[in-house]
């Protein structure tokens, strides 16, 4: 499985960004839901979330030394049976794209 | 009990297998996930030729005796329960089904033992004894979200110490809420602000099949956006023991199968995309524009006033046929051509008890059509339609969407032309 992680300055420029990659696929990124509005293709992407900062823990006890906060960006995973040259080029190109993994 | 339900048996009579309803002979399609069959026009076929799945991640499911088992990508999860058309959820917490995996560590001196596995298919037994504290415990810390609900879900044996101790704790301000004691008289205790901010509800410890193995469910909705501490233990202090077999820890609405396995968090469990492979052409076959019949059996584990797909088919939005649970407990059929206004025909209750409800379902375009469940007076008048194109067929979520998965096993499904 192939995985991809996009990140933007907000969940509606995520899905701009998924849009942009699925042109001329016979599979959408991005479709609409019940009620009418944009979400991801929940078979093959999760769901947009906040991106948050690492917190910090104590190796021995677990205990929270430095919370997580919200950096103010927002993430989403994509999975892909086959490799993705848009998702790729998105993530090489895109403002604030990260690695694929 | 149902005929021919999972209890049931799959006998063929003169060729026919018992849970295939005649009229399909010939005329249609019949999918009994919990027994493996499959039937198409006049002959047994492959699940492959029934049901194909395009899911990019891995769904775990247990069958009757709560033994799981983990379904790769694109691989529908069936057991003896049925086919389980799961949405999207994710699990914050690693390593759900092993306590030695990684992501775990410990709070204070408990003594860690890994005694065996796999368990009930999947799960590592993990002694964890506590040294002098009731908080020797097994400890993850993950990142919680505010006003998100979560679904924690422990397999524990009862060792030494009789009872056990699922634990969550917010360090700042430091608050705590845990259920603990003997599996016969569980408490919720809360310390600090944790009735604020991680109250628990709907808790339930349940003895599986094996005989010797609870299984503990309860939720928790954070009052804040934070890193959760999770810990588990025997509750006890003089060197006695629980047994756990893993702790799953889910953000959901309403209780899901296992998500988190041996990997690290966050873990997603994508959403099922269950089609019947080349469905216009097996609707045309059997002349289904002229209108169709058939049976759906489905496993209720909840009546939670949400609109839950069993089956639909058409093109998208505009054009659909749908059979669903309602916002009202209700079981609705539904039909739409052209983006004109949906024809709809619903129970005329709701339903008040989950478990297994066979319906009983017509969609005629010349009217006629009916609805007929368990445990409800039959319906008609559907009235007259246009049937609309049914290109696709979806199982267990909604045509051309993205939502309302079942999220409950279905272990038959049938449909003929009528």
């Amino acid at each position: 499985m192939y995985h991809y992680t996009i990140r933007a300055a907000s969940r509606g420029a995520l899905l701009d960004l998924l849009e942009t990659a699925q042109a001329g696929k016979e599979r959408p990124f991005v479709v609409l839901d019940e009620n009418g509005d944009r979400n991801v293709d929940p078979s093959r992407i999760r769901y947009p979330y906040e991106e948050m900062t690492a917190g910090t823990f104590d190796p021995e006890t677990g205990e929270e030394i430095t919370p997580a906060e919200p950096t103010g960006f927002w993430l989403c995973d994509v999975w892909m049976t086959e490799p993705d040259a848009e998702l790729a080029d998105l993530i090489d190109t895109a403002p604030h794209g990260l690695a694929t993994a | 009990m149902l005929p021919g339900s999972a209890l049931g048996t799959a006998v063929l009579h003169g060729g026919v297998p018992f849970w295939l309803n005649p009229a399909v002979v010939g005329r249609g399609m019949g999918l009994a996930f919990d027994l493996g069959q499959y039937w198409l026009g006049n002959g047994p076929v492959s699940q492959s030729a029934l049901l194909a799945d395009a899911r990019n991640s891995n769904a775990l499911l247990d069958n009757t005796a709560a033994v799981y088992s983990i379904f790769g990508p694109n691989v529908s999860a069936i057991t003896d329960r049925g086919l389980y058309a799961g949405g999207q959820v994710v699990s914050p917490a690693p390593s759900g089904t092993d306590l030695m995996g990684a992501g775990w560590t410990s709070n204070l001196s408990p003594v860690i033992t890994d005694v065996g596995g796999p368990a009930l298919g999947i799960f590592n037994l993990v002694s964890v004894a506590s040294t002098t504290s009731p908080n020797d415990m097994r400890r993850r810390t993950f990142d919680v979200t505010s006003g998100t609900k979560y679904w924690r879900r422990i397999r524990y044996r009862i060792g030494t110490s009789g009872q056990i101790r699922a634990f969550l704790r917010f360090t700042s301000p430091s608050s705590s809420a845990e259920v603990s004691g003997p599996p016969v008289s569980l408490s919720v205790v809360y310390s600090g602000s944790g009735a604020t901010l991680l109250p628990i509800s709907a808790v339930s410890n349940t003895l599986l099949p094996d005989g010797v193995t609870y299984e503990l469910l309860f939720s928790f909705t954070p009052g804040q956006t934070a890193s959760l501490i999770c810990d588990i233990g025997p509750n006890s202090a003089n060197g006695t023991n629980t047994i756990v077999l893993g702790d799953d820890v889910v953000a959901s609405a309403f209780p899901t199968p296992w998500v988190s396995a041996s990997s690290p968090a966050p873990i997603t469990r994508l959403a099922d995309n269950l089609t019947i492979p080349d469905f216009s052409t097996k609707a045309a076959q059997f002349g289904f524009a002229s209108g169709f019949a058939g049976e759906a059996i489905v496993d209720l584990t909840r009546l939670d006033g949400t609109a839950r797909m069993i089956y639909s088919a058409g093109t998208g939005s505009d054009n659909y046929t749908q059979l669903r649970t309602t916002t009202a407990n209700e079981i609705t059929m539904v039909a739409r051509a052209g983006g004109g206004a949906p024809v709809i025909l619903a129970t005329s209750a709701p339903l008040i008890s989950t478990g297994l409800k066979k319906i009983e379902f017509a969609f005629l375009p010349a009217g006629g059509g009916y609805l007929k469940v368990t445990g409800l007076s039959p319906v008609t008048g559907l009235g007259t339609f246009t049937m609309p194109p049914l290109n696709v067929g979806q199982i267990g979520a909604v045509i051309g969407s993205v939502g309302s998965h079942f999220n409950d096993p279905i272990p038959r499904l049938q449909l003929w032309g009528a």
